[in-house]
């Protein structure tokens, strides 16, 4: 039985569909994240599962129990907020107290447990400060121990990590995985972060304008987006416009440009049936792209630009159609340089094919 | 250095545009309450007149006359009732302004305050139509039966109250509104997720973290419930007896200068006292804030 249900739940703001009829659910233990940009839905999701705000029609059930309207403070949830929303007021420990005392748990086990959530987030030594005397990552970390220390159905996480610096950012990615997996909690969790996203979720739900575009584990959905938006939201894919012009022996299809005169073998799976003519996208990640290979299986272009990541070069090749096409080289192999002509290549396999439409929603 | 400092020397000292007001406000103002200070420490010399010699007894007359004292006692209850009240009515009108948004929140900050707008005078003799032996609320419940004979609402203590809750409730509605406003509403959102319902998120996070301006907003009315005279002369009809109305008799009626000078005195005291104690908190709530 899932823990969280989503069934057909939308909500309208006036005329404005916030969110289309979605349903989605979240196993026990599951961590499921609602990735999407701004105005996209998520967060109002969210918020109908805590009970701040009600589904215009649908039902939402949690641990079994239809909570569709029920208010917020019944439903057993534990929440963490963008802006932390620590009680000024109160010390560390009594913040994480106040689901306890609320809930009429007795002082010993009170004090317990506030002591085990200190010990979970690793801040025994701060339970007497102020959240005024903390930084923003102990700060987050004390309202995730102040969430999960009423041991809630599900832990929802509202872009819990926006208002962090880079590299606590990624300090605390780790503290949430380590808690949430510790505890085997139930959550959703807000962002629009696709690299938060990838790196912390067992699903993740793909979110635009007030519907689910995709809804898969985040390797499926990165290798296998099922449509453009999922392709460029989740990391960067090139596209090439393309026709179906046949099979091939080995079960690829082949595909000729429609600008120009290049021509490719498609092997990855397909999704989708695509007819012979059909007009479609061929799709590849930058970094299956290699400079240089075999003459049938290329993209002829001129170096545009070339930008400096570190560790990778990406290199923007423009083909002679004005086909734009990018390619990930590492750092200490050989870099061409802007201007020169060259030929870039990729293994069918790294391929597949997208819908000119987008999906409908 | 000197070049940049050479405008600011040939600059006119700033309290000198304070002073034609400061002047004003001495003459008319500083002149009166010296010789206020000057006669409470004198005994009566009979009617309107300052007898020879120093003397405290205007002051231990507090301790001892039984008659004072009562007067006191009324003053002080009036203004702790009238407080009572403002927040009672007040807090729940302050949340929803302090969380209203859109064109909607400027219609209600215009009905909060046009009652300021109003003169006092106007604003009180309004009162009878309404709460008068004839009057719509005495109308209203003879006619519905609640009542057999019509309630007094007018010329007691009663009246009062409803007159000085009236004119305050503004004060109050804006002091606790610009409190509230700064707490997040991500904290009470906070406070409902982990468990607390309407009446914990009151007690446990709103109210503390609006303290600061409960008791400013409630020193600031009971200072102007104290000290009210036009509020209590009409609707109290002069018959209900507290610190404003004994002082404007000492000086009316029974002329005996000195026992209203002292009287006025320790109403000046203490209202500036507490007017004092509230602008500290408001302070302090700033800065936490």
């Amino acid at each position: 039985m899932s823990d969280v249900v989503f069934d057909r739940v939308e909500k309208m703001f006036g005329d404005f569909p916030a969110v289309r009829q979605t349903s989605f659910d979240v196993a026990p233990g599951e961590f499921v994240t609602l990735l999407g940009p701004s105005g996209s839905g998520k967060t109002t999701c969210l918020r109908m599962v805590a009970g701040f705000v009600a589904p215009t029609a649908g039902r939402i059930l949690l641990g079994g129990r239809d909570v569709t309207r029920m208010p917020a403070n019944r439903r057993n949830i534990g929440m963490v907020f963008q802006s932390y929303a620590l009680f000024p007021h109160y010390t560390v420990a009594e913040n994480i107290a106040f689901g306890l005392k609320v809930r009429r748990v007795g002082r010993a086990e009170r004090e317990a447990r506030v002591a085990e959530a200190l010990r979970l987030v690793r801040l025994e030594a701060f339970a007497a400060r102020y959240p005024a005397q903390l930084s923003g990552g102990q700060r987050q970390r004390v309202a995730l121990a102040r969430a999960v220390v009423i041991r809630p159905d599900v832990l929802l996480l509202d872009e819990p990590l926006a208002a962090l610096d880079l590299k606590l950012r990624e300090e605390l990615q780790v503290e949430i995985k380590r808690v949430q997996s510790e505890l085997n909690m139930t959550t959703l969790f807000v962002t629009h972060d696709q690299g938060e996203a990838l790196s912390m979720s067992d699903r993740i739900a793909v979110m635009q304008a007030g519907g689910i575009v995709q809804m898969a584990a985040p390797h499926a959905l990165y290798e296998r987006p099922n449509c453009r938006f999922v392709a460029n939201f989740l990391g960067r894919t090139n596209l090439i416009e393309v026709e179906v012009a046949g099979r091939l022996a080995d079960g690829a299809t082949a595909v000729r440009a429609v600008r120009g005169e290049g021509g490719w073998a498609v092997a990855g799976a397909p999704d989708q049936v695509f007819a012979i003519g059909e007009r479609c996208f061929l799709a590849t990640r930058p970094e299956h792209v290699r400079l240089g290979g075999s003459p049938e299986q290329a993209f002829e272009g001129v170096v545009r630009n070339l930008i400096y990541q570190g560790s990778l070069w990406q290199v923007e090749i423009e083909g002679r159609h004005g086909e734009a096409l990018s390619a990930l080289v590492g750092a200490g192999d050989a870099v061409p340089t802007r201007g020169a002509a060259v030929r870039a290549s990729w293994d069918p396999a790294r391929s597949f094919l997208l819908k000119a439409e987008e999906p409908a929603m | 250095m000197t070049r940049i400092a050479a405008p600011a020397e040939r600059r006119a000292p700033w309290f000198l545009a304070l002073l034609p007001s400061l002047v004003v406000l001495l003459l008319v103002f500083g002149l009166p309450l010296l010789e206020l200070v000057y006669v409470s420490f004198h005994p009566t010399g009979g009617p309107a007149q300052i007898g020879p010699g120093l003397t405290l007894e205007n002051y231990t007359v507090v301790f001892e006359d039984r008659l004072f004292a009562d007067v006191m006692a009324r003053t002080v209850g009036l203004g702790l009732a009238v407080v009572l009240c403002c927040l009672v009515v007040g807090y729940p009108v302050s949340y929803l302004l302090a969380r209203a948004t859109g064109s909607w929140r400027g219609t209600a900050f215009f009905l909060v305050t046009v009652s300021l707008l109003v003169s006092s005078v106007v604003r009180n003799l309004g009162w009878f139509p309404i709460l008068g032996e004839s009057g719509v609320v005495n109308w209203i419940l003879t006619s519905t039966g609640v009542i057999q004979t019509p309630l007094r609402l007018v010329g007691n203590i009663v009246g009062v109250m409803i007159g000085l809750v009236h004119a305050e409730l503004p004060i109050m509605i804006l002091t606790l509104t610009t409190v509230i406003r700064r707490i997040e509403p991500d904290l009470e959102e906070a406070a409902q997720s982990l468990g607390g319902g309407p009446v914990a998120v009151f007690w446990r996070v709103l109210l503390p973290l609006s303290l600061p301006g409960v008791i400013s907003g409630s020193l600031l009315i009971f200072t102007l419930s104290i000290s009210a005279f036009t509020t209590p002369a009409i609707l109290g009809g002069n018959r209900v007896l507290i610190m404003a109305i004994y002082i404007a008799q000492q000086f009316q009626i029974v002329l005996d200068y000195p026992a209203g000078a002292s009287a006025a005195i320790m109403l000046l005291v203490t209202a500036a006292g507490l007017t004092w104690a509230a602008t500290r908190i408001r302070a302090r709530g700033g800065e936490a804030g």
